[in-house]
């Protein structure tokens, strides 16, 4: 069945499909966005509620494999040390996120001239700069500003509460004189009362209600299995189906892709066709290269006073950036971020003491659990991975998901630069914990299941033979083909990259707004 | 053996029995016993909708209870804290009682209540968070300009 012709098509209404949606709203133009997950009612996710953690163990389970929800594809990532994260819906994986919110450093965008690493990106910070303000506006994130791991970030809501578990370790920073700074945070502050961990902001409630205000069109259920072509060598639309298995054909005259590093390739290398038979807009034969997901390390350390750690909102309380640019003196280049986060609620205390046989069933049970409830403070760390080509997406044809559209398989391996980081950063985080005065220490990485940040599938860069999207977000091959999401990273940093996607699609819808016949295909 | 049915009386107070043993009200009587904090017939019925672990249970069981076949007059509550001391079906049911306890609003208050109890005892004190900070926003910066 065909649907009438719009101006754009996005694909995807997670974090950056919202954003650029919004930005697009208010020019007139007719806009669909296409979902294959549902809407979902707020309170279903709130981390308020009493069944969160129980919750999180199926139904919103970082895990699709896990989940296997109807909007869920396979992922086959036995390939991989880290497993796949994400969630489809409406909102995409803010549902999910911690609201933790850095932006990257301009470092990040020069690594290549910098440091001889990766590649530099087609602009700088201080291009980005405006959108990450606009962002931070729109998704209400907060903080303090003086950080001098930053240049000045302005206009923040009052910073996230520390507590008594960022005090401790905060001190601990200040002994050895290494950086730390609170949490830029998008949540709610206002809302954070009565030890209630405060309000996220989702896109589902930020971006979302302005964009179908101004009359965008968002479909939900609705996934998009292939773009087709017209014989012009352009974008016509994509073929979809609805939750009841109907197949629909909406025409547009752009398209714009906002589905993540590993949505965004698997769309590309299933639509597939005589001009471009390894897959669309991928002449540069990068569509799904270069993958890279930030390999994490843990460490725990218990103490024996009462702390209350999990009391404030979830995510990150401080962070340190000592160790996030490249010190010659080290065995690796680049650097990471040192995350300290809240501890965890009751039932993953539980499972984890049980997991780690700290907590015995029968007349022991409660004093073991007291004993680690509220007691250890954990701290993250977040390493910058560096594009590798061997390091990929791929189609899964035996492995289909509810539409019968193939799933992905996953192939990535730790390089010897993140290896070391990692083992640095691990070392630097047990010293934090045994100054802080914990009693006993655990720390390991790579974490398995932790790949939120999917990056770099879809590379952005000036040449089409090193890269599959220019500096506007068009892919080098098809004109009315436009990607905002994460897959088009040029490189990693070492923070949460929230902030960065949802900045990068407004700064490449801007660019559509202002040059929109260099985007549109209007015949 | 009994019967694997969440309604069945004895099946009931066989397992309600072991959960109490597995989870027992706490020491200083704050912390309640598992069957006071969650409904045991509506956590029987989950565990039992779950096939794979009904048949892996029922296995045990029957190995179990062949013990007691002669015995014509079995206490189900006896047998029941037996099974849960000899920890031999613990590894099959531990996190259906974790969640079951710890998801329960009851539970969680009595927490919340302790914890508050905790922090006030021993007059935690907040941190100025100027203070805190003041070492490190008078530094040098820890990013690189371009």
């Amino acid at each position: 069945m065909k649907m009438d012709k719009v101006d754009i098509l996005i694909v995807g209404a997670g974090a950056s499909g919202a954003a650029a949606a919004w930005n697009l709203s208010k020019s007139g133009y007719k806009i669909v966005c296409l979902e294959q997950g549902p809407i979902l009612n707020s309170k279903s996710y709130s981390f308020n509620q009493s069944k969160w953690e129980k919750l999180k163990q199926k139904e919103f389970n970082v895990n699709p494999n896990i989940r296997k929800l109807k909007s869920d594809y396979p992922i086959d990532d036995r390939r991989s040390p880290i497993s796949i994260a994400n969630f489809n819906a409406v909102g995409g994986s803010t549902i999910l996120y911690s609201g933790h919110f850095p932006r990257f450093h301009p470092s990040d965008f020069k690594t290549k001239t910098l440091d001889n690493v990766s590649s530099d990106w087609p602009f700088t910070y201080d291009d980005l700069e405006p959108y990450y303000n606009l962002n931070d506006k729109m998704m209400k994130v907060s903080g303090i500003t003086g950080d001098p791991a930053y240049p000045p970030i302005k206009n923040l809501l009052p910073h996230v509460p520390l507590e008594l578990s960022g005090e401790i370790i905060a001190k601990s920073f200040n002994k050895f004189g290494w950086h730390w700074w609170p949490s830029y945070s998008a949540v709610e502050t206002s809302k954070y009362k009565n030890k209630k961990k405060g309000t996220r902001s989702t896109v589902d409630k930020t971006y979302w209600p302005k964009a179908i205000k101004n009359g965008v069109r968002l479909r939900a259920n609705c996934r998009v299995i292939k773009i087709v072509m017209n014989s012009y060598g352009k974008a016509e639309g994509v073929i979809y189906k609805e939750h009841n298995g109907k197949e629909k054909l909406q025409r547009a005259s752009l398209i714009i892709l906002a589905c993540n590093g590993i949505g965004t390739p698997r769309l590309l290398l299933n639509s597939k066709n005589k001009f471009f038979p390894n897959g669309l807009a991928n002449n540069s034969g990068l569509v799904g290269k270069n993958l890279m997901l930030h390999p994490l390390g843990y460490i725990e350390g218990w103490f024996d006073k009462f702390l209350g750690s999990f009391i404030g909102p979830e995510g990150c309380c401080i962070f340190s950036h000592e160790f996030y640019e490249t010190v010659n003196s080290l065995k690796h280049k680049r650097g990471y971020t040192m995350h300290v986060l809240r501890g965890a609620g009751p039932l993953e205390t539980a499972f984890s003491a049980r997991k780690f046989k700290k907590l015995s069933f029968g007349k022991k049970f409660h004093k073991n659990f007291l004993d680690q409830y509220g007691h250890s403070i954990p701290l993250a760390i977040i390493c910058e991975d560096f594009p590798e080509e061997h390091n990929r997406v791929e189609l899964d044809p035996n492995n289909k998901d509810s539409s019968g559209m193939p799933g992905v398989k996953i192939n990535y391996t730790l390089s010897e630069n993140s290896k070391k980081m990692l083992s640095h950063g691990l070392s630097r985080g047990r010293e934090i914990m045994k100054e802080a005065g914990a009693k006993s220490i655990m720390a390991f990485g790579p974490v398995k299941h932790t790949g939120w940040h999917l990056m770099g599938t879809a590379k952005m860069g000036k040449s089409s033979r090193i890269s599959v999207v220019n500096e506007f977000g068009q892919t080098h091959d098809i004109k009315n083909l436009v990607i905002v999401d994460s897959s088009i990273f040029v490189t990693s940093a070492g923070v949460n990259p929230m902030s960065t996607i949802q900045a990068l699609a407004l700064k490449i819808t801007s660019g559509i707004k202002k040059f929109p016949n260099y985007f549109f295909n209007w015949k | 053996m009994i019967k694997l049915e969440y309604k069945n009386k004895n099946t009931i107070i066989f397992f309600k029995s072991l959960f109490d043993t597995m989870i027992p009200e706490s020491r200083d009587n704050k912390l309640p016993k598992l069957s006071n904090a969650t409904n045991v017939k509506d956590l029987l019925k989950k565990i039992f909708l779950n096939k794979d672990l009904k048949i892996k249970l029922k296995k045990k069981l029957i190995k179990i209870f062949e013990n007691y076949k002669r015995n014509k007059n079995i206490d189900y509550s006896i047998l029941g804290k037996e099974i849960a001391e000899s920890k031999e079906i613990e590894n099959l049911i531990e996190n259906n009682l974790l969640e079951a306890y710890f998801t329960s609003v009851f539970v969680k208050k009595k927490l919340s209540q302790k914890a508050n109890t905790h922090l006030l005892n021993n007059k935690t004190k907040k941190e100025n968070i100027t203070s805190l900070l003041e070492k490190i926003k008078n530094s040098e910066n820890r990013y690189k300009k371009i």
